[in-house]
């Protein structure tokens, strides 16, 4: 999954908007920002991308990101916010990829990458859910300006084109 | 410059435009929102 991160984070955030909105999305991609540095480091992520993806990454991400949010605000709520956008990840790119588990445990995933339309309304369904929670956030006088929907069509943009991308196989399914 | 540089660069900037577009966004519709404020004091 690519933007429905940042979608799942927005309407996370709507249950918790004392966070800093830059924790939670963040904390949205995670895995993937691992992927990222594994890959200017030169090192394998394992199979399936079990070093970044697997159970055991993300599990020690979410606590990472908690104690981080806990320094930060001293927020029990605001914490559990996190940890679940965290674990969000791997529940996420079930639908669009093949995820691993545990070391030796199963590769699971409904691989909508392969069907980038299905991938793109999945993506896009779930950026639309999000930014409706996150509006609710807003002062009354805001939710219908301009900022506010352009913070929704910029998302579905940008999915648009990452589908795009995929589909012309110019992402690769090999990340790294 | 390898392979698995320019790969794990084009992968952080596919991962910072949504996040950088979403804040940005954000700053104005608060922005906006503060200005609606002061007008309503004024």
């Amino acid at each position: 999954m690519y933007v429905g991160h940042i979608g799942f984070g927005l309407g996370a955030y709507s249950f918790r908007k004392t966070l800093p909105l830059w924790l939670v999305l963040v904390a949205a991609q995670i895995p993937d920002w691992l992927d990222a540095g594994f890959c200017v480091a030169g090192v394998g992520r394992g199979p399936f991308g079990l070093y970044t993806h697997g159970f055991v990454p993300i599990a020690i991400a979410a606590v990472a990101a908690g104690a981080l949010t806990f320094a930060m605000t001293r927020d029990a709520t605001g914490v559990l916010v996190v940890v679940i956008v965290v674990a969000s990840h791997w529940f996420l790119d079930y639908f669009t990829g093949m995820k691993p588990t545990w070391p030796g445990g199963p590769v699971l995933g409904m691989s909508l990458y392969a069907h980038p339309a299905v991938d793109m309304l999945v993506e896009t369904a779930t950026i639309l859910v999000g930014w409706l929670l996150y509006r609710r956030t807003l002062p009354a006088s805001v939710r219908n300006n301009r900022w506010t929907y352009a913070t929704l069509f910029a998302l579905c943009a940008l999915q648009v084109a990452g589908s795009i991308a995929f589909a012309l196989n110019m992402g690769g399914h090999a990340k790294c | 410059m390898s392979i698995h540089l320019v790969k794990g660069l084009t992968l952080a900037a596919a991962l910072l435009a949504p996040v950088v577009t979403t804040l940005y966004f954000h700053s104005r519709t608060l922005a906006a929102a503060r200005s609606k404020q002061q007008d309503q004091v004024r």
